[in-house]
């Protein structure tokens, strides 16, 4: 997969060859700094990139359906009946002006045109209750519910036409961490009653460390690594994964270690390997040539000291 | 009333009953019978910062963390109790006292964004409360002592930074920026208000790093305001905890952190993922920080607590002091 964004100054690849598999019901957790490129891949898979965002290569297989050549007719009736996406925002997904249960209606019109009221909002209380707001909030405007709810009624409308692949790009990020721990439980609970798979997009580990299956790290566009979570953590192969799980606070700890540097500009990013300026274990190699994907004992990783 | 007393004497900060409302009508009707809601926002807090000492305060949205560091500061009206800073009611405070009390103390806010202005370099910035105080004499100290500072919080090159806008900067960056920009006038107290929050692991590290570094280069005093617990006990000695408009729970970060007696406490530090260990199992929090509007009764954390019991839902509780044998600690 190859990306790119037409800026007023020049054309930026802010996706840089990735490849990403995601198996039935599993849990893939996509991790980077801000910037490295997560959203877009994203937004890329569901064909809904900005105007000026543009798939420069690479294919996006889905069932065996290749999704970057279909008509957009058919990929709108792919888009939430069988991949679906939850944003970190929810006021983005929720239209401030209707009330919840028309958000429902809405979307199952969109897909199957005429359908019966009253059967519709029976699902959709049913879907409440599953993912745990009141009944009686389909009748409320987004702004009537808590930044939580908001966030659980998205999942709601995204799970409602059971997909077969949800993609949450930080669901999290702006809530508390106590309704962030409910939210967890439920994502838990419906991989196993709804027998989704899930894309997990955030750049807290602690998260994935309890909910990914398995967990690929991207750093500036591409991907460097992807590995089981159990293993990630164990025993971190590439120095950026390293020194990304190195970063989070410990309590009871008082080490806290940093990357040095900032990520690259990705109008101009370095050559050879990526992160080479801000590795510790920088070679003349990695200066000049880009490492490529190794299988390292079950696990992948692109990086010149494997 | 509970007070720190720790060897490194006397308290610069200290809130003693401070209660903090905001009025908000619901309704021209309301207006109009004069019955506007209120929120408590901070209701009935006491807490006391030794010079030099560095308190973490934790709890969920809308706990009236951000009111409380503003009241600290000075910048919102209190419905009741006082402020002293270094021994002063700071409501008493006047012409160049005040002038003096604003210099002494500052803020380093959540989104470096909307303290930053988009159009103004970033050595400007940075040196314009050295004007508004009247520090340094002329332009050439000033700017020698912006770039000093620059290069403290680690925007180095400084000349290169000093020149740059704040769209020319990561999230990371900015927020070095907004730190700068505080402490260039020497303050003797800061609050520093979510300042990670909106950052990523690798940038909130280093500004933890940062924060960690120039308390103890600075001898700062420090209010840290987070919802990260490790985040603050990377940066803090002291650890309050913070949940509708109350302090439910204070000490050592070690005991409050390592071995917390409130469930609230119990249930932040249970949901604060390790990835290098697994997780500990603490309470099960259900439901959402109710309304500050509607204080529920008794211990405002009753409806949400799974060991809530009768006298919980009638009795207002009060700050207790625990002393647990030394033994008995993890
Ligand atoms: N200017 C205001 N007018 C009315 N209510 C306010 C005002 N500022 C804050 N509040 C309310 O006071 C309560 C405490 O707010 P505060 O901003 O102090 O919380 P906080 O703990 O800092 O939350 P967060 O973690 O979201 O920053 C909240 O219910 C909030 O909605
Ligand atoms: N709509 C957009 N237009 C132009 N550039 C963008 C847009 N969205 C993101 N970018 C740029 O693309 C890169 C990757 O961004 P993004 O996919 O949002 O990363 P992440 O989700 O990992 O933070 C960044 O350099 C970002 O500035
Ligand atoms: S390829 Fe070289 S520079 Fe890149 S991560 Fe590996 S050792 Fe470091
Ligand atoms: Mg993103
Ligand atoms: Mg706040």
């Amino acid at each position: 997969m190859r990306i790119g964004y037409d800026t007023g100054r020049g054309k930026l690849e802010v996706v840089a060859g990735v490849d990403l598999k995601v198996g039935r019901e599993e849990i893939l957790g996509l991790v980077g700094e801000s910037g490295s490129g997560k959203t877009t891949l994203a937004l890329a898979v569901l064909r809904i990139l900005p105007e000026w965002g543009t798939v420069l290569g690479g294919r996006i297989l889905f069932d065996g359906l290749d999704l970057l050549r279909m008509s957009e007719e058919e990929m709108r009736r792919i888009r939430g009946r069988r991949i679906s996406m939850v944003f970190q925002d929810p006021y983005s997904s929720l239209n401030p002006t209707s009330r919840i249960r028309d958000h429902f209606l809405e979307l199952y019109r969109a897909h199957y045109g005429h359908v019966d009221e009253k059967e519709v909002l029976e699902k959709a209380g049913t879907l409440l209750r599953i993912v745990g707001v009141p009944e009686e909030k389909l009748h409320d405007y987004p702004h009537q519910l808590s930044g939580g709810q908001r966030q659980r009624v998205a999942i709601a409308l995204a799970i409602a036409l059971k997909p077969e692949l949800v993609i949450l790009d930080e669901p999290t990020s702006s809530l508390d961490v106590l309704v962030e721990a409910q939210l967890m439980e439920l994502f838990k609970d419906l991989r196993k009653r709804e027998r989704i798979s899930m894309v997990f997009i955030t750049h807290n580990l602690g998260i994935l460390s309890e909910l990914a299956d398995r967990i690929a790290v991207m750093y500036a566009g591409k991907i460097v690594g992807v590995s089981p979570t159990e293993k990630l953590f164990a025993d971190p192969l590439h120095p950026y994964t390293r020194a990304l799980i190195d970063s989070v606070p410990t309590i009871g700890s008082d080490e806290l270690r940093t990357i040095s540097g900032e990520p690259p500009d990705l109008r101009n990013p370095p050559k050879g390997c990526r992160f080479h300026p801000r590795c510790p274990f920088a070679m003349d190699v990695c200066r000049v040539a880009e490492p490529v994907m190794k299988d390292v004992g079950g696990r992948e990783v692109a990086c010149h000291l494997y | 009333m509970r007070v720190i007393s720790t060897d490194e004497g006397r308290a610069l900060v200290e809130a003693r009953e401070v209660k903090v409302h905001y009025k908000v009508s619901t309704g021209l009707l309301e207006t109009l019978l004069g019955r506007a809601k209120v929120v408590r926002a901070v209701d009935g807090v006491n807490l006391s910062i030794p010079r030099g000492g560095s308190v973490g305060l934790v709890g969920e949205s809308g706990s009236g963390k951000t009111t409380l560091g503003r009241a600290l500061l000075g910048l919102v009206e209190l419905e009741g109790g006082s402020v002293l800073f270094d021994g002063t009611d700071i409501s008493s405070l006047k012409g160049s006292a005040l002038k003096a009390f604003r210099r002494r103390t500052q803020m380093v806010f959540q989104d470096p964004y909307t303290s930053l202005d988009p159009r103004m370099k970033i050595g400007h910035q940075v040196e314009e409360p050295l004007r508004v105080h009247g520090i340094c004499g002329n332009k050439e100290e000033r700017r020698q002592r912006v770039l000093e500072m620059l290069e403290k919080v680690g925007l180095v090159p400084a000349a290169e930074f000093y020149s740059r806008y704040p769209h020319q900067l990561s999230g990371g960056q900015r927020q070095r920026a907004a730190i700068a920009r505080a402490l260039v006038v020497g303050p003797e107290f800061l609050v520093a208000d979510e300042p990670v929050s909106n950052l990523d692991v690798s940038a909130r590290a280093q500004i933890l790093r940062l924060l960690r570094d120039l308390r103890k280069e600075m001898n700062l005093t420090l209010l840290f305001i987070t919802h990260d617990l490790a985040a603050a006990w990377s940066v803090c000695d002291r650890i309050d905890v913070m949940y509708l408009g109350r302090i439910v729970e204070e000490g050592a970060r070690e005991e409050v952190l390592r071995d917390p007696l409130h469930p609230y406490t119990q249930a932040l530090v249970s949901v604060t993922r390790d990835p290098k260990r697994r997780k500990g199992e603490g309470p099960k929090i259900s439901g959402e920080v109710p309304s500050p509007m509607n204080v529920p009764q008794g211990c405002r954390f009753h409806p949400r607590c799974p060991f809530a019991m009768d006298i919980c839902r009638i009795f207002v509780i009060r700050l207790v002091s625990v002393s647990l044998p030394i033994d008995d600690r993890a």
